[in-house]
């Protein structure tokens, strides 16, 4: 049976990938050259690496940190309450952020929606994210041997090194994955950086968006060759970094040190 | 195993082959025809969603007429006017003969757009009566562009700005008294973004106001005209650093009192909002030196499956009841695209009689301010121009 | 003191929800095809995550790793980015504007997250529990061994495909031409408008679907495991 699943799921997957070579057929004649030096697309690059570096590497440091609270210190009230943020999707998360910092609530003047940090933005992103990473981890460290931890307990090892020893290295593949599917997300995302966002930068999702649904109709070419070359920059990050820790994750799934 | 996934492959291709309409619906030569095949069909209407009043008035009023008269079901299809021109010319280029919409409506740089890449039905006119009573003016041209049988006047505005009284004691009088009221009041006035349909029209007012009409032959917009207004962001809400994305939340904000004034086409659109308690009690019209005029249209999408039930609908649209309830401040407040001296004697003293509103601008100060649009060209030169404002 | 302080944080932002009445509920179309799509697509999602991981995992195969990259090769693909594309392809089909074609792509944008979930947790139970179960006829091995073990990763499948579903607006707006309308694509045309209780009415339908799915799958599966359980003895 499974061998059917298979093969339905690869042709759903043909879908998008499909889709990316229409990219390439409509961004045939974009002026690439024009593009970099374009302050408009500069700018969104400039603020949507910020945004979602900051947002991905927070909710990582955060999800993880939950993640060994449940795990090796037995906190297991957090994994009911993490639950919580999941229910909501992304859509409605921006709403309900945008409720609490446009200034419907009173006392919430440190920080503002639609202001040039895209602090409220980051914010909606961690909150989502975090139990999303949570859950990818706490799923890593239900298979972690219990007897590294052990031992880098009898070496009488700093606490610090008894993580860096007995966890980390069990930790990269799964970090690794996740930080790429955050940033595939958020980096084109639309829905929340449309309603927390400002004008000017625009995070990229936005202005390609716009771009495309706005009146210039010359400016499409643009749109789709920003979303390919993003597409592709992303692979190359996403292959880069598996080629270079496959090593290190091939001893470990051997489970042996040489 | 081999035989289910054979089976997939079967429904699939079915499915397909099933749901490819290849066939161009065609238009009946006369109305009565046209509205004998529409019955007990579906008109798919796609137009901007982000006005409550206007849905309500197609919702609640017109469509329990189209089923009661001509058995039509209309659909209400809520979507960003670019959005389903975009999606037409999607269709355009995988030469999608039968396709989702039948009547859109549109206008200025969206209909130079459709038109250009021929996504629009010709010669739809005559195939509607009630054309012959449309105001010959209106219907010409289009933001400047000839319409030429391409699309029906709906109906035709004004843009005016509209201020709470409570709050602006002594409203400016022209664009350049507006700019020192907001130094004065800092914060408590923006436009929307000019990706919007109004915060481009509302810079296109300040360029009039600068340039007048010789801007019409000048292929650029001055730099220093860019360096004055980021000079006057500073001033706006949030500083400039961020404009609302679109019209509907320049509203929510002065909805929310946190900015005191407001702006659109259509000088009756605050009557309704005031009325049911969304906009402020001195909700009032303010007329600067001069107020762009505007038409919207009605068009049929070149691959329209249903452009019989579009004409019907069309038709109901321009029929003098429809247009008189839908200039009245009970839904919308849009001024009629007839002409009313065409009309018999009973709905034109209807349309005279239709009550001054308290938000309504003086019709007489409207009328002798109103100023053609520059048309779609200036449009592309105020999105090109006005992100370094932003900025 | 730290937990209050932690709850506070992670509970704040559902104060929105509470900051007005809400609209009352009006069961609509686009409520009714939010709910279908939430249904068939947790349920795809679910079936195929399962299977597919299962042969990613358990069968030898030189096309596996193959297979397996290519699985998750549209993870990294930014789905606004191929949201257009798919408009072109599906247009050829006729699929525009119809359920079917809204159902195909957002399977499309779900399936990669919902096979590494399952992928994840199959792995982390490990093969030797899985191996065991091989042994046990077909509808005994799913009653048995499976359901039971999987429980918590068919519910985490069902919630994350629901959730991304419910966040999708340009795709479905796009894809379904409008003419499938649903709560999300409703919440966009009034979360900038001054309606504040339909928005919020909205922003609760998205939140009380995936938490009552959630909920709905924990109970039939505590009464499926009753019932196994008894059997068993």
């Amino acid at each position: 049976m499974s061998r059917v699943n298979v093969v339905i799921s690869s042709l759903i997957t043909l879908l998008p990938l499909t889709a990316v070579l229409f990219l390439l057929r409509e961004a045939v004649g974009t002026d690439v050259w024009s593009l970099v030096q374009d302050e408009t697309w500069r700018a969104s690059l400039a603020v949507t690496l910020y945004v979602t570096l900051v947002s991905t590497f927070l909710s990582l440091v955060i999800g993880t940190i939950c993640a060994r609270m449940v795990y090796v210190n037995g906190r297991t009230w957090l994994s009911f309450w993490l639950n919580w943020p999941l229910f909501v999707p992304h859509i409605a998360s921006a709403y309900l952020f945008y409720l609490l910092f446009s200034g419907g609530f009173p006392g919430f003047g440190l920080i503002a929606s639609n202001e040039r940090h895209h602090l409220v933005v980051i914010l909606t992103y961690v909150w989502k994210e975090v139990p999303f990473v949570f859950l990818m981890m706490l799923g890593s460290y239900a298979q972690l041997n219990r007897g590294y931890r052990d031992m880098a307990k009898t070496l009488q090892l700093s606490p610090w090194q008894q993580f860096s020893v007995a966890e980390w290295p069990f930790l990269i593949k799964p970090l690794l994955d996740s930080f790429w599917i955050l940033v595939a997300f958020i980096s084109f995302a639309y829905e929340v950086p449309a309603l927390l966002g400002v004008t000017f930068p625009k995070l990229l999702g936005v202005l390609a968006y716009d771009r495309l649904t706005t009146g210039l109709f010359l400016n499409e070419s643009e749109a789709y060759a920003v979303a390919l070359i993003w597409a592709l920059i992303l692979f190359a990050g996403v292959l880069l970094s598996y080629a270079l820790t496959a090593k290190r994750r091939r001893r470990i799934e051997r489970g042996v040190r040489r | 195993m081999i035989r289910i996934v054979k089976r997939c492959a079967w429904l699939t291709a079915l499915l397909m082959l099933a749901a490819c309409g290849t066939e161009r619906a065609e238009l009946a030569p006369t109305f009565e025809q046209a509205a004998e095949e529409a019955a007990q069909t579906t008109v798919n209407f796609y137009l901007w969603g982000g006005d409550d009043g206007i849905n309500r008035y197609l919702d609640e009023f017109v469509a329990p007429r189209l089923e009661a008269a001509y058995d039509i079901e209309l659909n209400r299809v809520p979507m960003d006017t670019a959005e389903f021109v975009r999606q037409v010319s999607l269709d355009k280029r995988a030469e999608r003969a039968n396709g989702t919409i039948d009547l859109m409506w549109i206008n200025g740089d969206n209909f130079r757009n459709a038109a250009e890449a021929d996504l629009l039905r010709e010669d739809i006119l005559d195939a509607i009566p009630n054309a012959a009573l449309l105001n010959e003016t209106a219907q010409a041209t289009d933001a400047g562009i000839p319409t030429e049988g391409l699309e029906v006047a709906w109906g035709n505005v004004q843009f005016v700005l509209h201020y709470d009284a409570d709050k602006v004691k002594n409203p400016p009088e022209t664009f350049d008294q507006l700019r020192r009221w907001t130094e004065e009041n800092p914060g408590r006035f923006t436009y929307p973004e000019v990706t919007d349909f109004t915060g481009n029209a509302f810079i296109r007012h300040l360029l009039y106001a600068e340039y007048g009409d010789a801007m019409r032959d000048m292929d650029t917009i001055p730099d220093e005209f860019w360096d004055e207004l980021a000079a006057w962001s500073p001033n706006l809400w949030k500083r400039g650093e961020t404009y609302p994305k679109s019209l509907a939340q320049l509203d929510q904000l002065y909805a929310s009192g946190e900015v005191w004034m407001t702006m659109g086409f259509n000088e009756r659109r605050a009557e309704a909002e005031v009325n049911a308690g969304v906009f402020p009690d001195g909700t009032r019209a303010l007329v600067l030196d001069h107020s762009i005029s505007s038409t919207h249209f009605l068009a049929i999408p070149f691959n329209a499956p249903n452009p019989n039930g579009a004409v019907v609908v069309i038709e109901e649209l321009l029929s003098p009841e429809a247009q008189l309830m839908k200039q009245s401040d009970t839904y919308w407040g849009d001024g009629t695209s007839l002409d009313v001296e065409k009309l018999d004697q009973t709905d034109r003293e209807a349309f005279l009689a239709l009550d001054e509103g308290v938000t309504y601008p003086d019709p007489i100060e409207l009328a002798e301010r109103q100023i053609a649009d520059y048309g779609p060209d200036v449009i592309d030169l105020v999105r090109e121009g006005w992100p370094r404002v932003a900025r | 003191m730290k937990r209050i302080l932690f709850l506070i944080v992670l509970l704040l932002p559902f104060i929105g929800l509470f900051s007005s009445m809400p609209a009352p509920l009006v069961f609509d179309e686009a409520v009714a095809n939010t709910i279908v799509h939430v249904f068939v697509l947790a349920g795809l999602n679910v079936w195929l995550a399962l299977g597919t991981a299962w042969w990613l995992l358990f069968t030898e195969s030189r096309w596996r790793p193959f297979v397996e990259w290519f699985l998750f090769l549209p993870l990294f693909v930014p789905a606004l980015a191929s949201t257009f594309g798919m408009y072109v392809a599906l247009v050829r089909f006729g699929l525009v504007g119809t359920q079917f074609g809204v159902l195909t792509v957002l399977l499309a944008v779900t399936l990669p997250y919902s096979i590494r979930i399952a992928y994840n947790a199959m792995y982390v139970i490990g093969r030797p529990l899985f191996e065991q179960a091989l042994f046990l006829p077909p509808v005994r091995r799913v009653q048995f061994v499976l359901v039971p073990l999987l429980t918590e990763t068919v519910r985490t499948i069902a919630l994350m495909s629901t959730v991304v579903v419910l966040g999708q607006f340009v795709l479905v707006q796009l894809i379904g031409a409008g003419l499938v309308p649903t709560v999300t694509t409703r919440l966009y045309h009034v979360y900038a408008g001054n309606d504040v209780s339909l928005a919020l009415q909205n922003t609760w339908l998205l939140v009380l679907i995936p938490a009552l799915l959630y909920g709905g799958i924990g109970y039939l599966m505590r009464i499926w495991m009753k019932v196994m359980k008894g059997r068993l003895r």
